[in-house]
């Protein structure tokens, strides 16, 4: 019994750090249409960064706002400046993706080379710890399933309840369109960047201040779950997101249980070519709908 | 790959012994290729007459074993998301003849051809092709059995020279294989020759030897959409299904496609065209199939058609030819 | 020349020949067809593993201090074959998910999430291909029945990987210049138009998938009978990335170019930047040439995304065709392609 609660709450705590970062993933490609492979080291990027800030003994807040503002920049930077460059000059599909790659290259590896042959671990604090029926939780765990659902409640809000969030709605349906409605769709994307940045470094120092350390290899494994639990969910669709990290995140931490530890990812991205190959469009398929995800 | 229906023979097949020909293809080219076909009585006005005013006596079992009739449409349906594209087709195409397909915006046409193409699948219904049921097959088969289709924005391979699109267009041969690719270079270098004197002489046909080292992505849109054509021809096909081939194209050059198709005709070539060009479609097709609202309407001569009210309401809009 | 000198220079001219025939494969799939196979890499580990498992002697005669499946212990030229065909095999499932019609950039994603799969099982399954420690002692072709010095064994193997280089040519360049490379690239450029006209793009794409999975698996063979030793760690999905800045910078489509890209970035960025006076920690470097061949990546997919060599045109009269010229940047910019 214990273990069906165990795989249940840590596959609640799997699932809040993969929704932040998937819905950041999801939110911006369907805005911009771009399939960002450097997500994930933008994701490590900003762990590095608030490292490098904050150091070894952190303020979990801090590193969130920090991890956040890095995303952010870093986002904008490599999404609207060199993406949208390619993008203005006409390249479409697998040379973005090729773009993007390229951009992931230079950034994973320059963090290898500023990692050097350290270990990077923050140095452990006694935390406050919660047990919940022989379960427990730390409060950073806990920390994050409550900042992931502020987090799903603030892009609730922004989509639903804002101007913005109409315009990026829009854009998502119908760029075109929304140009004969006066919305710039141009600033709709750095919008996107810069909200999906900020998603995707919020959930990397949590992630990175959950595993205890962090090398430059941990946002690109991460970065395919993420992507996994985007893609099942329904690409471009940010509730889609959601759901497909709550069913990655239990999956997941059933795997681990059954098979072996190293199966939590494999599972996830076994259950994402399963998708790519069955259904591409994902469960929630609103976004597919009017787009050619399938050639 | 020779299978029975081939896209194209065999060039050089009667020099060739070795290679397999499927009898029926021979015959079915030669009827095609047969001037006689061309003035078969396919366009008897009174029947044209009656189908135009009845559409459901069109369906009568007869044409599928009429010898004159290449192509037999029958309550081909399809949907996309909910919205009924096409839901009932139901038309004939007789041999040696240009059959236009017109109708308002969103009437189905281009469903159509590409439900008969192979590209869309067919909810239900019936493509009697020579005899032969193609619905539901991919468009490769379909390409094989005979069909040949060009698209409605200029569909060409852009980092091809134009002489090797239509190298491409002739149709599914031996020495394409990778075996052959592998192997002696002499047993399928004869039969290129072959083909690149075909293109050669296509190309002159259409007066564009000067570009035949161009590729064809430099080309221009008009240009582009002759390669095309002149791709397909290169395949030989029994039915040429033409997605509005004059679309986005300057007035001269509308006229010289015209003219070639006018030729193609003339050789007794069978051609399914969609086309919005009313002046065209008179100028070319007869008869001509009426769609509207994902079903056909009418058919006959344009002569006719101007007088059904029917598709005076649905598309003419008043009487204006 | 010290033996020195000869015994480095002839080792470096192997791991050029192991790389021209790994990326004049890539080049077939991805340069002439247009497929996104990012996970490229896997047949070239395929191959390795399957020549390595081929060669080596049953586990437990090495004392079991690792764990694989296999070890039929076969001499020279049996390994090699082995890696060859197990590259073309494993084209078939990989091409079974490779022609699922998705839109490019989400193949692409399939096909590295594939590569990482494969890894990853390769680490948990230790029983495998002893997981995460890998294999070693693999045996070289005729080490023993040779009684040569290491510098006259590596002449030796620099001929053994001169034959399979003229193979691999030989191979790609009949694919090249026949109506199967036409074939090939007229689905590169409309998968809906070569459907149009009777042939079958799937299949098409099985095909050259197998010949250049064949030659990924006899690269990697080679490599692991001359390295003695394979593990994940040496087929990581950035490897991938490796040929394809190779064919990206050298140009692809082109044979000149792919030889070009193998000489420029794997053996100048990758050993000559190993000569560098040493600075910074151990491993400073190798990070670094990474960064550099993402910053060649980006440089060239936006000055000269053709490459360096571009695809040559064909022209009726010149079997090798001639330079491209005018017109070149809209036909040829197959990356920025996708299929209709």
């Amino acid at each position: 019994m214990t273990l069906l609660l165990s795989v249940l709450i840590f596959g609640i705590y799997s699932a809040a750090l993969l929704a932040i970062g998937a819905v950041g993933f999801t939110l911006q490609f369907g805005v911009t249409n771009v399939l960002n492979l450097a997500y994930g080291s933008i994701l490590t990027a900003c762990i590095f960064a608030e490292y490098g800030v904050t150091g070894r003994s952190t303020n979990i807040w801090v590193a969130m706002a920090v991890g956040a503002a890095a995303g952010a920049l870093l986002s904008l930077l490599i999404g609207h400046v060199v993406v949208g460059a390619f993008i203005r000059r006409g390249a479409t599909g697998f040379g973005i993706a090729m773009v993007t790659i390229a951009i992931s290259l230079m950034v994973q590896f320059s963090l290898e080379a500023i990692q050097g042959p350290y270990i990077l671990a923050y140095s452990a604090s006694t935390h406050a710890t919660m047990d919940i029926g022989g379960v427990v939780l730390s409060s950073g765990q806990l920390t994050t399933i409550v900042v992931a659902v502020l987090a799903m409640l603030a892009v609730h809000l922004l989509l639903r309840a804002t101007r913005l969030g109409l315009a990026m709605r829009a854009t998502a349906a119908d760029a075109s369109l929304t140009r004969s409605c006066g919305v710039s769709p141009a600033r709709t994307r750095v919008v996107a960047w810069l909200v999906s940045g900020a998603l995707c470094g919020l959930c990397g120092v949590l992630l990175g201040l959950g595993e205890g350390s962090f090398s430059a290899t941990t946002g690109s494994d991460f970065f395919i779950t993420l992507a996994a639990a985007a893609v099942l969910g329904g690409i471009g669709q940010p509730y889609g997101a959601m759901l497909g990290a709550l069913i990655i995140g239990i999956v997941g931490q059933a795997a681990a249980a059954v098979i072996s530890p190293s199966y939590k990812t494999i599972a996830a991205w076994i259950i994402l070519i399963a998708v790519l190959l069955l259904r591409p469009q994902g469960i929630l398929a609103e976004y597919a709908a009017g787009r050619e995800l399938v050639a | 790959m020779a299978g029975g229906a081939a896209v194209t023979q065999e060039p050089g097949a009667a020099a060739t012994p070795a290679v397999a020909q499927a009898p029926a293809v021979a015959q079915a080219a030669g009827a095609a290729r047969d001037p006689a076909a061309a003035q078969h009585p396919a366009r008897d006005p009174a029947a044209a007459q009656h189908r135009a005013q009845d559409p459901a006596t069109a369906q009568d079992p007869a044409p599928a074993q009429d010898p004159a009739t290449l192509l037999h449409v029958e309550g081909l349906a399809c949907h996309f998301g909910g919205v009924h594209a096409v839901q009932d087709a139901t038309f004939l195409v007789r041999r040696g003849t240009i059959t236009g397909l017109i109708g308002p915006n969103g009437a189905g046409k281009s469903t159509v051809i590409n439900l008969i193409s192979g590209r869309t699948r067919p909810l239900r219904g019936s493509v009697l092709f020579d005899g032969v049921q193609i619905a539901g097959l991919r468009p490769h088969e379909v390409a094989r059995h005979g069909i040949v289709r060009t698209f409605q924005q200029a569909n060409v391979f852009g980092g091809l020279t134009v002489l090797e699109n239509l190298l491409v267009g002739a149709g599914p041969w031996r020495g394409e294989r990778l075996s052959a690719a592998l192997g002696r270079r002499r047993t399928w270098s004869g039969t290129e020759r072959e083909l690149a004197e075909r293109a050669w002489e296509v190309l002159g046909r259409f007066g564009l030897t000067d570009i035949a080292n161009s590729y064809a992505a430099a080309l221009s849109g008009g240009q582009r959409r002759l390669v095309e054509l002149m791709r397909a021809l290169m395949a030989r096909p029994k039915l040429l299904l033409l997605d509005e081939p004059m679309a986005g194209v300057s007035p001269p050059l509308a006229v010289t496609i015209a003219q070639r198709l006018e030729e193609l005709r003339d050789t007794g070539m069978t051609m399914l065209m969609v086309e919005h060009e009313l002046r065209l479609v008179e100028r070319l097709c007869d008869p001509v199939v009426v769609m509207a609202q994902g079903a056909v309407l009418a058919e006959g001569s344009m002569a006719e058609l101007r007088s059904n009210p029917e598709v005076i309401g649905a598309y003419l809009g008043g009487g204006r030819g | 020349m010290s033996a020195g000198l000869l015994y480095y220079l002839s080792g470096l001219a192997i791991l050029l020949g192991i790389n021209l025939i790994a990326i004049w494969g890539l080049d077939l799939q991805f340069g002439l067809a247009g497929i996104n196979n990012f996970a490229y890499v896997v047949f070239q580990a395929a191959g390795g593993y399957a020549a390595a498992l081929v060669a080596l002697k049953p586990a437990r005669a090495y004392g079991s201090f690792e764990t694989y499946v296999g070890g039929f212990n076969l001499p020279f030229p049996l390994p090699l074959i082995a890696a060859t065909l197990t590259g073309a095999l494993l084209a078939v499932p990989i091409g079974l998910i490779a022609m699922r019609r998705l839109r490019a950039d989400y193949q692409a994603m399939a096909m590295l999430v594939l590569s990482l799969i494969a890894t990853g099982v390769a680490n948990a399954q230790t029983g495998l291909v002893n997981g995460p420690t890998g294999l070693a002692l693999i045996p070289r072709p005729l080490a023993g029945t040779l009684a040569v010095s290491p510098l006259g064994y590596n002449w030796i193997f620099l001929g053994l990987t001169a034959v399979c280089c003229a193979l691999a040519w030989w191979v790609a360049r009949g694919i090249s210049r026949s109506p199967f490379g036409r074939l090939l690239r007229a689905v590169r450029e409309s998968e809906s138009a070569v459907a149009a006209l009777g042939r079958n793009p799937d299949m098409l794409r099985m095909r050259v998938l197998i010949a250049g999975g064949a030659l990924a698996g006899l690269s990697g063979g080679l490599l692991v009978e001359y390295v003695t030793a394979w593990g994940p760690a040496s087929w990581l999905y950035p490897e991938t990335f490796l040929f394809f800045t190779a064919l990206i910078v050298g140009g692809k489509g082109n044979l000149a170019g792919g030889a070009l890209g193998a000489f420029l970035v794997p053996i100048v960025i990758i050993e000559a930047t190993r000569h560098l006076p040493a600075f910074g920690y151990p491993g400073l470097i190798d990070s670094l040439d990474w960064v550099v061949i993402g910053a060649c990546l980006l440089v060239f997919l936006w000055f000269r995304p053709n490459g360096l060599l571009p695809e040559r045109k064909r022209v009726p009269g010149r079997p090798g065709g001639e330079p491209a010229g005018p017109g070149v940047r809209a036909a040829l910019a197959g990356w920025r392609a996708g299929p209709r």
